[in-house]
């Protein structure tokens, strides 16, 4: 797999995420979940990578984290999307949708 | 939230400097997540049926490798983390900053003290540490300075600790020594010339100096060359060296003065070269070097022995330590004194490194001036520090009082502290200008104490000190009062003030702390400083013995040859320089003398007639100089006995001499020397004493007069030279003191020393101890200030312990969550993800701004607001801050190896089972009538014939009408079901289980449960199942018509339930039934495909035929058209089934058994 590759499937973790968290806070394991559910297991991320990006995007100021507790009654590490992550989320959005239709456009006419 | 503390800190510490006290540690919180999703992502995998250990092992492996995760996350985090402290930190130094100034503009008074006294101590300490660097800490201006020492002789008479050599001794050790490259001799004293290369005649001061010297020092020209060994060849100097100032001054700063000829003392000489600017020689400030050889001197045996003028330095070999040459050196000065006793033995050889040569007796000082120059800081310091603490003891109580019924929290930020580090920056620039003028102050003052190479700039180290000191001053005075303040709690200050007590122990032990280390800090300086006043004073009023006010100097140089080359001609010229001197208005006398008092340098071996010969290791010797006839009268030194020189003194008269009170004393008995005779030298004249004048100091340092004090005689022209001196002056006393012992002390004073704080006190002070003065605040002290009396202290000192303990917040909301994040209350207005207000304007530390609510210690959460007034805002204030910040600009890491995203190969979502997971489907139709409960109990009963416990479920069936006389449902899908699984009485659970919900009318379950106004009892289905499901080897859900066919809504009336709801719920993985008829393709794909968006997977698509034979060429084709569009998923043919057949639970089982081994049973 060639770098840009990775790079681009990087950036689709990012966005997963942040769309992951647009209904309210989740713990990770709720947004592996989620991402499972949703994206039907289509690509199974490491979810260790999962975990990964979560820290990437609260380091960036996308989202925030703050501990709290579970449904199950433990203490779970819970993230929040920040107001730039809903930017973020909203530019990437539309980046995404562009992209995937100019993909699939080209895909289909081949 | 995490214990988790950096460990080593005091609490205090922590406070003050607003660390944060429970920040978990970033790997903990990291581990914590981790392992909570692995916990969870276990645990469904057990709800699914895994055992414990399989599912955590899965758990790991979807995770990936956690060790590996974990760092890359605390990695993150640990980035966030520095960034964030970052931020924060300049966010604080801003807040301070603008905290600070306006603090300063608040107290104007108190900040101009503050920064004035601060600034006098930075200045000070910038200027003296200036001094001290460029003098003790730079580097000389030699090549190798550590092994260029210069050597004295040290006179055993203790006169002279850095006397001069004779030709002799120089030759000798250097042809003896074996430590030293090169040893090179000078003249000790510059020789006064006349410089007439310019428009007119200038004085200039000549060294005179073996080549080799330049060598020695290691230092080469700027220009041209140095002196080399033949320059010394010649009789005179012909080729010289010009200092680079000399080469300014008198040369013009000449570019071609090499080569050039200039005339010094009438003698043209060649200019072979321009010494570097930097370059300080050992005779001080001279403007050329001349060439000089020994030769000559070493002629005479006997004057090469007794002349002693020269000094000498000398540099090392490589190797060879100070310590080594100097006992080498020490040696040849012993053998020297045993071979020549009468003119060697006086002294010993000794070795000085050049620096300290250099530095000579400025080091003690420079050293002592440094200490105290920081003694005076940390004054300063201790002074602020009380200052501040009073002050900000007096604020919080005011405040206190101010707000005692507005809610705050308590928090860790002590306000005092952004103020203390505030100062030093306004300090820090008069600190500076401070310094310079200090500096400059001392280029004046002291040039000539210091070493000439001292280069007095405030140069970059010196002012780093300054920022330094100037950091230091700040973080040093505040942070006790930061400590004490952040320390204060609630129930000590309300504790405190309910009792009408004044201050907490702690702030009272700190506050003793602070006056106790300027009490010592203050009695050691003015300790020293009375040392010195009193040195000072005793060095003014020693006698000098004579009068040096209204005495001017001048320095006259007569040019060698003509027309002055006689004495005659010489003693013209003073005679009418005096006479014409003496005639301005306000002249009263005039002299000519050699050197004038205190430079006396001449010396010379005596003998007085009459009288023993001295020991020869101790030979009778004075200082002596040779002066005209006014020269007692104009510097005021008075007349003891005889006469001093007149008319009749004169080179044709007989020779005379006037000696010094402590030398006539000595030497004469009852001190009457006049009328005696001594005389140097053996062969010399015999010269008459003819006044006693009294002693004059040469050296005003020396408390004791000494025998070098000389008080010169002697006619002009130097015929007769007189000698004077004489130790014994007056040794001066400290005047004894008054009454003999300290004043007593005032009376009442000492009853109270022990009395305990001011509990007692009629006047409620705080403190401790002496009721009279009201000084001291802790039992320690004792009332030792008895002159003061016992006045009453101001009442502002010491501060009322009341204002002391403050920061506890008496109007704390009940219930305010205590460490954590914001308050959350409705109005708080944080969310997870603010930070902290720009402007927290309820000051009581740590709360939440504008709703007034504490938001509990949280370190994150700080007041800026010092001001008593704003304790009531607004919530409309309440100013968050958006935390988010850009993104980071630096680059990020990308995908060099193993990046941090993989994509694994896909698993199926529940990968193979381990052997003993059970198997747990859900039966659904791609349509009603297709033949689900066919295949269904086909498959339950191929599973029972397996072996395998079976059970069956149908959670919700309508069309049932009503349960018949034996209360069960013979003919429907659930009946059918339970048969298949094996009834009752085979362990398949009771029909009503199978079964728990049941609707009449034929619609789907939701409509069904509408219409009956009775909705799914979603209990009674979680629990059938609960039955069924535990312990079942094969647990099979038969769905009512397709996969979306809604089953009912949530119990609180929500969403929507249909099968694949349940299938995800309860873990069970799909198989469709699809009819073999045409337009099976789509309905099995919209099935399938739907399933798997949801997030199911499905085993297996079983294709019913629903006739015996194909009847159509769909029938046909299906199987395989389905097979190609599902490649994922096996569909299996189910052939038709009679319906008489279908209760034959033998032949369902072997029409299911394909289906039941695809499924891995």
């Amino acid at each position: 797999v060639s770098d840009d590759t990775l790079n681009l499937l990087k950036g689709t973790l990012d966005v997963l995420v942040l769309k992951a968290l647009v209904w309210g806070p989740r713990h990770g394991y709720a947004v592996a979940r989620w991402l499972e559910e949703v994206t039907d297991g289509a690509f199974q991320i490491e979810e260790g990578a999962l975990y990964h990006g979560l820290h990437r995007l609260e380091r960036r100021g996308w989202l925030a984290s703050e501990w709290g507790v579970s449904d199950a009654n433990r203490r779970a590490k819970y993230y929040t999307l920040t107001p730039a992550g809903r930017q973020q989320l909203v530019a990437q959005t539309a980046t995404w949708t562009r992209y995937a239709e100019a993909v699939f456009a080209a895909l289909r006419t081949a | 939230v995490s214990d988790a503390r950096r460990p080593g800190l005091p609490d205090g510490v922590r406070r003050a400097f607003r660390l944060a006290s429970g920040r978990p540690r970033v790997e903990a919180e990291v581990d914590a997540e981790v392992a909570f999703h692995l916990e969870m992502r276990a645990a469904e995998l057990v709800a699914r049926g895994w055992t414990t250990d399989a599912a955590r092992a899965e758990a790991v492996r979807r995770f990936g490798d956690p060790h590996q995760w974990s760092m890359a996350m605390s990695a993150v985090d640990r980035e966030r983390a520095a960034e964030q402290r970052r931020a924060e930190w300049l966010d604080d130094l801003r807040q301070d900053l603008r905290y600070g100034l306006r603090s300063l503009r608040r107290a104007p008074l108190f900040s101009l003290l503050a920064v004035v006294t601060l600034a006098l101590g930075i200045g000070a300490n910038a200027a003296v540490f200036g001094v001290v660097k460029s003098v003790l800490l730079d580097a000389l201006p030699y090549a190798d300075a550590d092994r260029v020492v210069r050597v004295y002789s040290r006179w055993r008479d203790g006169t002279n600790d850095r006397g001069p050599f004779s030709a002799g001794m120089v030759q000798d050790l250097r042809e003896r020594n074996r430590s030293f490259e090169r040893l090179a001799a000078y003249e000790g004293i510059p020789r006064d010339a006349v410089f007439s290369g310019g428009d007119a005649p200038r004085a200039v001061r000549v060294a005179w100096t073996e080549p080799e010297l330049f060598r020695t020092l290691g230092v080469a020209a700027a220009r041209g060359r140095v002196l080399r060994a033949d320059d010394a060849g010649a009789d005179t100097a012909w080729n010289v060296v010009v200092t680079h100032a000399a080469w300014r001054q008198l040369l013009g700063g000449d570019p071609a003065a090499v080569g050039r000829r200039v005339p010094v003392n009438g003698i043209p000489r060649t200019v072979v070269g321009v010494l570097p600017a930097g370059f300080v020689g050992p005779v001080g400030e001279v403007d050329f070097y001349f060439p000089r050889s020994l030769r000559g001197d070493l002629r005479d045996p006997v004057r090469a022995r007794s002349r002693q003028f020269l000094g000498l330095v000398g540099r090392l070999r490589p190797g060879v330590t100070q310590d080594a040459g100097r006992r080498d050196l020490a040696a040849i000065g012993a053998a020297a004194a045993r071979e020549h006793p009468g003119t060697d033995a006086a002294f010993e050889v000794a070795p000085v490194p050049i620096r300290d040569a250099l530095v000579g007796d400025t080091r003690t000082p420079l050293l002592v001036l440094l200490a105290s120059a920081g003694l005076v800081l940390a004054i300063t310091c201790a002074n602020l520090a009380g200052a501040l603490l009073s002050r900000t003891l007096t604020r919080r109580r005011s405040s206190r009082c101010a707000r005692r019924s507005a809610p705050a929290g308590d928090g860790s930020c002590g306000s005092s502290s952004p103020r203390a580090r505030c100062w030093p920056s306004p300090a820090g620039g008069p600190g500076v200008l401070l310094a310079a003028a200090g500096l400059g102050a001392v280029r004046g003052l002291a040039r000539t104490a210091l070493p000439p190479y001292a280069d007095l700039a405030l140069d970059p180290g010196a002012l780093l000190v300054t920022g330094a000191l100037a950091v230091a001053a700040g973080v040093a005075f505040g942070l006790a009062p930061a400590l004490s303040v952040g320390r204060a709690n609630v129930q000590g200050t309300l504790r405190d003030e309910g009792r009408g007590a004044s201050e907490g122990r702690r702030a009272r032990h700190l506050r003793g702390v602070l006056v106790a280390g300027q009490m010592a800090l203050c009695v050691t300086l003015l300790a020293g400083a009375g040392l010195l006043a009193r040195s000072l004073l005793a060095m003014a009023a020693a006698p000098l013995g004579f009068a040096p006010d209204r005495v001017l100097a001048a320095a006259v140089q007569l040019p060698p040859g003509r027309p002055y080359n006689d004495a005659a001609a010489r003693v013209r010229f003073m005679d009418r320089l005096e006479a014409r001197l003496r005639a301005l208005p306000g002249v009263t006398a005039v002299a000519a003398t050699g050197e004038i008092p205190t430079r006396t340098l001449n010396r010379n071996g005596f003998t007085v007639e009459g009288a023993p010969p001295a020991p020869t290791d101790a030979p009778n010797s004075a200082l002596y100089e040779t002066v005209t006839d006014d020269y007692f009268r104009a510097l005021g030194i008075a007349l003891r006995a005889g006469r001093t020189f007149g008319p009749q003194d004169r080179p044709d008269g007989p020779p005379v001499v006037i000696v010094s009170e402590g030398l006539a004393r000595r030497h004469w008995p009852g001190g009457n020397a006049v009328g005696g005779r001594l005389r140097f030298g053996a062969d010399a004249p015999w010269m008459e004493v003819v006044g006693v004048v009294a002693d004059v100091a040469n050296d005003p340092t020396r408390l004791r007069p000494s025998r070098r004090r000389t008080c010169p005689s002697v006619r002009r022209r130097g015929t007769a030279r007189s000698s004077c001196c004489a130790p014994g002056g007056t040794r001066r006393r400290w005047p004894a003191r008054s009454g003999g012992r300290w004043p007593r002390r005032t009376r009442g004073c000492r009853s109270t020393t022990r009395r305990r704080c001011g509990r007692s006190s009629p006047r409620g002070w705080p403190g401790g101890g002496c009721r009279c003065c009201s000084w001291a605040d802790s039992a320690r002290w004792r009332c030792s200030s008895p002159r003061w009396g016992c006045t009453p202290c101001s009442p502002r000192w010491p501060p009322r312990a009341s204002e002391s303990s403050a920061s506890g917040s008496p109007w704390a909301p009940p219930g305010a969550r205590s460490p954590g994040w914001c308050c959350g209350r409705a109005g708080c207005g944080w969310r997870p993800g603010w930070r902290r207000a720009r402007w927290v304007w309820c000051w009581s530390r740590g709360s939440c701004a504008g709703c007034s609510t504490a938001c509990s210690r949280s370190t994150r959460w700080r007041s800026a607001s010092p001001s008593p007034r704003c304790w009531r805002v607004p919530p409309s204030r309440c100013w968050f801050r958006y935390a988010g910040r850009r993104a980071s600009t630096r680059s990020r890491r990308c995908g060099k190896g193993r990046g941090p995203v993989r994509v694994v190969p896909r698993p199926h979502p529940v990968a193979g089972p381990g052997p003993a997971a059970p198997l747990r489907l859900a039966v659904t139709g791609t349509d009603t009538g297709v033949g689900k409960t066919l295949v269904t109990g086909a498959l339950v009963a191929a599973l029972r014939a397996r072996g395998l416990t079976t059970r069956a479920m149908k959670p919700v069936e309508t069309g049932v009408a009503g349960p018949d006389a034996a209360g069960a449902h013979a003919d429907t899908d659930a009946a059918r079901l339970h048969r298949a699984a094996g009834g009752e009485s085979g362990g398949a659970g009771t029909l009503a289980d199978v079964c728990p919900v049941t609707y009449a009318e034929p619609l789907a379950p939701m409509v069904a449960a509408e219409r009956a106004g009775r909705p799914v009892d979603w209990g009674a289905i979680e629990a059938a199942r609960g039955r069924l499901d535990a312990g079942a080897g094969a647990f099979v859900v038969e769905g009512a018509g397709g996969l979306l066919v809604p089953l009912g809504r949530d119990p609180d009336g929500g969403a929507v339930i249909d099968l694949a709801t349940l299938a995800r719920r309860w873990a069970l993985d799909l198989v469709v039934v699809a009819a073999d008829r045409l337009g099976v393709l789509n309905h099995a794909l919209l099935t399938v495909r739907e399933a798997e968006r949801r997030g199911l997977r499905v085993r297996a698509v079983v294709l019913n035929a629903v006739r015996p034979a194909p009847a159509d060429a769909a029938e046909v084709t299906n199987l395989g058209a389905l097979r190609a569009l599902l490649p994922g998923v096996p569909v299996v043919p189910f052939a038709f089934v009679a319906p008489e057949r279908r209760d034959d639970l033998a032949h369902l089982a072997e029409r299911g058994a394909p289906l039941a081994a695809l499924l891995g049973a």
